[in-house]
């Protein structure tokens, strides 16, 4: 009874913050989204309802005149403040500049007004894996609006540097882009980011010369088969970020608690081990069909090298290498799979993942909140998510982008759906700890020995990671 | 006889062979040892293929110069000059600006204060020089910070006028050199001066200076060299201010994960391009380089 009124409340509560929104954009200087630029104390909002996502948000047509009106008002008495002028700075990769300079030009002719004039410098100093470190580094020279790893919103909520989704855009965020995308945005409760591409982790890429489409499940004989070939099969098992996967499947404990900093990982245990073995085990074919680590090259340029010259004919990567890929071996003989299975423990398991996607945040610190709650909005949305999959390649995280017929027939797309159940969430998996410590040594010692490890050895290598993981957490 | 002395002679000469060959093996491995990594640069940023753990390419191209400057896509579309994600020509231009702007104004700087710590006399003059020596010592990037702050209150944050103020405000600590070399010039020209009506600004700038031409040469050189070379402030102080960048930091943001695939051979030929004026310069002035260094050093 009791739980049912709190629920009603909320509903309620729900109502009213909506209309207070709109009713706030239409009149002063005291915008509905102003409330997103305070720095955000977690578990405040009165729209939550206790899940991870907040489903019971109502959707307010952003798109509709009657919205866009207010909208223009509510950018017009924020520019009031500042002679009527608004210049926002927006960070993207600097692949990503010349297409996001164009949807930016989109936004600025939609939400036109001569009451002020709208200015946003588009800015590639610092890509998506960098921008959340900048931006809490010195958040009043950060960028108002930013493109980001979905992982660094935790780190960024806790600095207080990331602003809460826009009450008026938040029915919209959670009810039209995928779920799993929802809830990576989602701290405690609180929807922080704007999902925009759903491809921040990895599959497979494999030359459709080598192997057939059926011929992709089984990493072992796709090993064997390379091997035939003269050719390997690429995959970073001493990249901490891929070689988690294993761990993972074994059904490792991973998991971390960014309100306490608090990272798990139960390593040392028989599961632990088991994915150790399974490791060891890929690792004996080293130079025979797989190849385990990049060397000093990094995963991005040996993938290209290894396309390019030949010697690779699957890679474990992302959507990124795409292209790079196709123009090595010819845009018909790529094709694309979720991972392989591997052996672990005498049977053949699905490999698991980090899964994750690209998001818009707005910063605390950004002198014109409102206006940058409606660009982070207006990259987001569904029409530019497939223009930037048209042009960019990049797959969308909006329902209805992701059921569009081109991006259905996209391989990778399809590939990262078939992952997804195997993919696991980076922001609540690991925190810096967890890259600090190197837990890649496993994948490091297998590739060195050739898989030649006792597991007396292994076992001492998985326990001297947990160990540091624990120390890190006390210190 | 003959014999004799020409067992002598060869003994002798084998002996002078012997430890000729010695240092000349002991000379060539360290020569290739300091031109290895110079000349893997030059050929890699000749290189057409993004491969880099060969020394010698096998495709030769030019490719990479030109694209420091006009650059194009992965997929060989060109890029306009407005949105390259590597504006070099800027950047070069930049540094350029700075180098020279505080090139000139720690030059100035440096060559007044130590004239006045060598000629002048003083009451604070001794715990002055201490204090500059021990200030000295601390890296400069340590108050980073504060720095960059006390520039955003002036409104000169992310501005290479702010870069060049930074660089010469801290010019001043490097007085050593020169005033050790003003300390070989002989006072009784300034006396000379003195009698004929010279102000101390007169002699400075008549009597001093004309004589001291390698320790200018040599002030203006480190000091231009410094700001080409600093990566760790500039990095600090432009922050996201692409188009402010120096090489230093721009060439660094092409070794990120995200580029290095399409753009270590870039890289590498940016690399070349930066250090073609600067050995140029130090050939021209090495002379006077010399001269400086040697000069400065003797005790006074």
């Amino acid at each position: 009874m009791v739980r049912k009124t709190k629920r009603v409340l909320a509903l309620a509560l729900t109502a009213m913050m909506a209309t207070s929104a709109l009713a706030g954009c239409a009149g002063g200087s005291d915008g509905g989204t102003q409330n997103s630029s305070q720095a955000p104390t977690g578990n405040n909002s009165a729209t939550t309802s206790g899940g991870d996502v907040v489903s019971d948000v109502s959707v307010v047509d952003v798109d509709s005149d009657s919205v866009k009106q207010k909208l223009i008002s509510a950018i017009a008495s924020e520019a009031a403040k500042t002679n009527n002028e608004i210049k926002i700075t927006l960070w993207c990769s600097s692949d990503d500049r010349s297409f996001e300079k164009k949807l930016v030009e989109d936004f600025k002719k939609e939400y036109a007004s001569d009451q002020y004039t709208l200015d946003v410098d588009v800015n590639s100093s610092y890509g998506e894996d960098k921008a959340g470190g900048k931006i809490i580094e010195s958040p009043g020279d950060g960028a108002d609006v930013f493109n980001m790893a979905d992982d660094q919103i935790s780190t960024l909520v806790t600095a207080g540097a990331i602003a809460k989704v826009g009450d008026i855009f938040k029915g919209n965020v959670v009810a039209n882009n995928t779920e799993d995308s929802v809830s990576a945005c989602t701290v405690n409760g609180t929807t922080y980011a704007y999902p925009k591409t759903s491809d921040n982790g990895y599959f497979m890429y494999y030359d459709k010369r080598v192997f057939g489409d059926d011929e992709v499940g089984n990493l072992d004989e796709m090993i064997k088969k390379a091997s035939e070939n003269g050719k390997s099969v690429y995959l970073n098992v001493t990249g901490p970020w891929y070689m988690t996967g294993f761990f993972f499947t074994a059904g490792c404990d991973i998991t971390y608690d960014v309100t306490t900093d608090t990272q798990v990982a139960t390593f040392n245990t028989p599961e632990g081990l088991k994915a150790a073995k399974a490791i060891c085990h890929i690792s004996e074919s080293e130079g025979k069909g797989f190849s385990g680590t990049p060397g000093t090259l990094g995963d991005n340029a040996y993938v290209q090298q290894g396309f390019e010259d030949g010697t690779l004919a699957a890679a474990v990567i992302g959507t990124w290498e795409g292209p790079v890929i196709k123009a090595a071996i010819g845009e018909e003989n790529v094709g694309a799979a979720k991972l392989p299975t591997v052996l672990m423990d005498g049977k053949q398991e699905q490999l698991h993942s980090f899964g994750g996607y690209k998001v818009v945040g707005v910063n605390t610190h950004s002198q014109y909140p409102t206006t940058s709650h409606i660009l982070a909005y207006y990259l987001t949305k569904e029409s530019s998510q497939l223009s930037r999959y048209n042009e960019r390649g990049l797959i969308p995280t909006n329902n209805k982008a992701l059921e569009d017929e081109t991006v259905n027939a996209d391989p990778a797309r399809k590939a990262i759906q078939e992952q997804a159940p195997y993919a696991h969430q980076q922001g609540t998996s690991v925190g810096g700890t967890y890259w600090a410590v190197n837990p890649q040594t496993v994948g490091t010692e297998a590739i060195s020995n050739k898989g030649n490890l006792s597991d007396d050895k292994l076992n001492e290598i998985l326990k001297n990671i947990v160990t540091q993981i624990d120390s890190a957490k006390k210190s | 006889m003959t014999n004799t002395q020409n067992t002598m002679k060869t003994g002798y000469a084998a002996k002078r062979q012997a430890a000729n060959i010695a240092i000349y093996i002991i000379l060539t491995v360290m020569v290739i040892v300091w031109l290895f990594p110079i000349v893997w640069l030059i050929l890699r940023s000749f290189s057409a293929d993004g491969a880099y753990n060969a020394i010698f390419p096998s495709n030769w191209t030019f490719d990479n110069y030109i694209r420091l400057f006009n650059d194009y896509d992965a997929a060989g579309n060109p890029i306009s000059q407005e949105d390259m994600p590597f504006p070099y020509g800027t950047w070069i231009l930049n540094t350029f600006i700075v180098a020279v702007c505080s090139a000139v104004v720690s030059t100035l700087i440096i060559l007044m204060i130590s004239y006045a710590f060598s000629r002048l006399r003083f009451k604070s003059r001794k715990a002055l020089l201490n204090c500059g020596l021990i200030l000295g010592m601390f890296p400069g990037f340590m108050s980073m910070a504060a720095t960059y702050s006390i520039m955003e209150i002036f409104g000169l944050k992310q501005s290479l006028v702010g870069l060049v103020i930074v660089y010469s405000a801290g010019a001043g600590l490097g007085y050593q050199v020169s005033k050790g070399f003003f300390d070989t010039i002989p006072r009784s020209l300034d006396e000379a001066a003195k009698i004929d009506g010279a102000t101390r600004n007169q002699i400075f700038w008549v009597i001093i200076l004309p004589l001291s031409k390698p320790i200018i040469v040599y002030t203006a050189l480190t000091t231009f060299l410094s700001p080409w070379a600093d990566y760790i402030f500039v990095s600090y102080f432009m922050k996201a201010n692409k188009e402010n960048w120096t090489v230093a930091v721009g060439l660094y943001n092409m070794l990120d994960n995200e580029h290095i695939g399409r753009y270590f051979t870039v890289f590498c030929a940016g690399a070349v391009l930066i250090a073609i004026p600067i050995t140029i310069l130090f050939i021209i002035m090495q002379r006077f380089y010399v001269a400086g260094v040697t000069g400065g050093a003797v005790k006074g």
